[in-house]
């Protein structure tokens, strides 16, 4: 009850503060207006692609939330103006400099990239594959996860003005576990456990992308075909030999593959898909770097 | 999104201060209007069938329509949050119903802003654990947050009140490693007082808090954080954080390390890696470490591919067991005041001798506020 008066209390307290007047506003409410009315205009001037940068800059009529944060606004990846340049400008509304810094962009546009281009990757990798130790007509299910690095060189080739295609591949190392498949909670029947076995092999696949923008971000498809090979152990049970199958393994991948800039020559990468099964997510995450 | 949790890439659009946005300077709660008017111009699509322009949009930003219809010194809001969440798609596959949020908000503001009240009431629905005789005892209407901002200049925030607990970064999905396992989800908001300091190029806020003042006094926890934030450059926010409190039946300390980059227009990577120790009454300490990894890349405006890596173990520094969340969908938003999102999370649990095959869950989320 002391708790609900107070927070009362606080409540009624901050309706007394309505009266207090504090500095004026970094913008006066006029110019925000007349800011706003001026936008559509520029607008019409300006290339349907700065529509967006436009905007923002006229909004910043509402500059008093900012709290003094610098924003860069910015067009093609071209840095236009800071909201400190539209607020300290005099003479002209935000987006007149907006229009005005577009313009002059325009002339200065960077060349169209390259239509072939090659790249290295290096990536954390985590794929899960199905196994399962055989002996005779025994067969226990056994659930695998690889954990490792992988290294790969790419090559594209412009499709159109949206699309790349290439080719991607590389070489894998990595650490594997290895456990009896329990399917939830129950306890595993079989005792067959490894852990930091090594897995290595090679991959290669063809791969398109889809290109959004100029700032070299990509969604696309990567389909390797994946030769993984591995030094785990055969268990044997008395007279009984059990053999990990299989192992070697020739597997195809899907992968749903994102790229996005860092600086003009590298990019963050992640691809989420399947190796061998739908039944477990596979994924990579790394760099790319353009040679 | 007036009373949604933040969305932290919104640096993808040049915006690395979460109080740009909020009431907040650490991001969720309500929009400001400037917030709002970035969510209707920047963040969402442009309205299907709509001709307005993106000034009209903004405009018409506010809370049941135009922003100057309330005055300048009241501000509503009001939010919805359910999802459908269909579990363990391989195996059992049971799908359920969360309403996992219903707010409403009063904001009143001075003229010059320096001063705002901010109040949010919000249904609770009674947890899944409870026994169902002790249900009755649980309040469903209770506070979110409350409590007021004084800003004492241009680059020092006051804030005294219920409020979120100042600490690594905040998104909407409450059951993030980083959120989970720090005990800083939707429900864990604390009374104390919060300093935001903003020497450019830093953030520094530290809070000072004594627990939820509405549980009872044993399981309060008191104590504070700390958060320092840089802004590298334009487009890269890094910062580190520390937090140490104390109830009766433990005490905790934790650590992490957060970035928020962007990668091109509307593209953005949210980092945080961190440790939590727990110290219980028996004396018995634990130590668990978190990653957190979420890049969003934009499809159209209004449209993200978002895809979230996790990483949770109980033991730090050990291999023993492991827990990792791969989490890829899609987050839409056709209008302002409507956000949709599909994701498929896949579970997976390594350690004890024990390898399991993938959980895989579907998301449907529908997010809609006034």
């Amino acid at each position: 009850m002391a708790l609900r008066f107070a927070s009362a209390v606080l409540v009624f307290l901050g309706l007394l503060h309505f009266a207090a007047f504090g500095r004026n506003p970094d913008v006066p409410t006029k110019t925000c207006r007349i800011y706003r009315k001026q936008g559509n205009k520029w607008k019409a001037l300006t290339p349907k692609s700065a529509t967006k940068v436009l905007s923002q800059a006229t909004l910043i009529r509402s500059i008093r939330p900012l709290k003094g944060e610098r924003v860069t606004f910015e067009w093609k990846g071209i840095s236009l103006a800071t909201t400190q340049d539209c607020i300290k400008s005099e003479t002209a509304p935000p987006p007149a400099i907006i229009h005005s810094q577009v313009q002059t962009a325009a002339h200065s546009e960077p060349k169209p990239a390259a239509k072939k281009s090659a790249a290295i990757a290096l990536s954390l990798f985590n794929w899960h594959e199905p196994l399962s130790l055989t002996s005779g007509s025994d067969t226990y299910e056994l659930s695998s996860s690889h954990f490792g690095f992988l290294f790969d060189w790419g090559m594209d080739w412009r499709l159109g003005h949206s699309w790349l295609w290439g080719f991607r591949g590389g070489a894998f190392f990595g650490m594997s576990e290895i456990a009896e498949e329990t399917g939830g909670s129950t306890a595993p029947s079989l005792q067959y456990r490894l852990k930091g076995a090594t897995v290595f092999g090679a991959l290669v696949g063809p791969q398109i992308h889809y290109f959004f923008g100029k700032q070299d971000s990509q969604l696309g498809f990567w389909i390797p075909i994946t030769a993984r090979f591995s030094d785990w152990p055969n268990p044997t049970e008395g007279s009984k030999i059990y053999a990990v199958d299989p192992s070697p393994a020739v597997f195809l991948g899907l992968f749903a593959d994102v790229q996005m800039p860092i600086t003009e020559k590298s990019a963050i990468t992640f691809s989420t898909g399947f190796t061998r099964s739908f039944k477990n997510l596979s994924w990579m995450l790394g760099t790319k770097l353009k040679i | 999104m007036p009373q949604a949790w933040s969305y932290p890439s919104t640096i993808s659009h040049g915006y690395a201060a979460c109080a740009t946005c909020h009431y907040n300077p650490y991001g969720n709660g309500p929009l400001t209007d400037y917030g709002r008017a970035l969510s209707a111009t920047v963040m969402s699509a442009r309205p299907p069938f709509s001709r307005a322009t993106d000034e009209e949009l903004a405009e018409n930003s506010g809370f049941l329509g135009r922003q100057d219809r309330l005055p300048d010194w009241l501000r509503f809001g009001a939010s919805f949050r359910g999802m459908v969440y269909a579990s363990d798609l391989t195996r059992k596959g049971q799908s359920r119903f969360i309403p996992m949020q219903l707010e409403a908000t009063a904001i009143y503001q001075s003229k010059s802003r320096n001063h705002q009240v901010v109040a949010t009431m919000g249904y609770a629905p009674d947890p899944a654990t409870t026994p169902t005789a002790k249900r009755s005892r649980i309040p469903n209407l209770i506070s979110r947050e409350h409590y007021w901002s004084y800003r004492a200049s241009r680059n020092i925030t006051l804030l005294s009140g219920l409020v979120d607990t100042a600490f690594g970064t905040r998104v909407p999905d409450h059951i993030a490693v980083h959120r989970k396992y720090t005990s800083l989800a939707q429900n864990d908001q604390t009374h104390g007082v919060l300093l935001y300091w903003t020497p450019k190029p830093w953030q520094v806020g530290f809070h000072l808090f004594l627990g939820n003042l509405y549980q009872k006094s044993a399981l309060r926890h008191k104590g504070g954080s700390l958060i320092l934030e840089r802004l590298i450059n334009d487009r890269w926010m890094l910062g580190t954080s520390l937090l140490h409190s104390k109830n009766d039946y433990r005490t905790r300390q934790m650590l992490a390390v957060h970035s928020r980059s962007r990668h091109g227009e509307g593209n953005a990577v949210l980092a945080e890696i961190g440790l939590v120790r727990n110290r219980s009454a028996d004396a018995t300490v634990s130590l668990a470490n978190y990653i957190f990894l979420q890049p969003s890349l934009e499809l159209a405006r209004g449209l993200q591919f978002l895809t979230t890596f996790e990483y949770y173990t109980t033991k730090a520094f050990e291999s023993e067991e492991r827990f990792f969340r791969v989490t890829p969908g899609i987050q839409y938003f056709p209008m302002q005041r409507v956000e949709f999102r599909f994701e498929l999370q896949t579970s997976r649990y390594l350690g004890q001798g024990v390898v399991n095959g993938d959980i895989y869950s579907l998301m449907s989320q529908v997010h809609l506020w006034l």
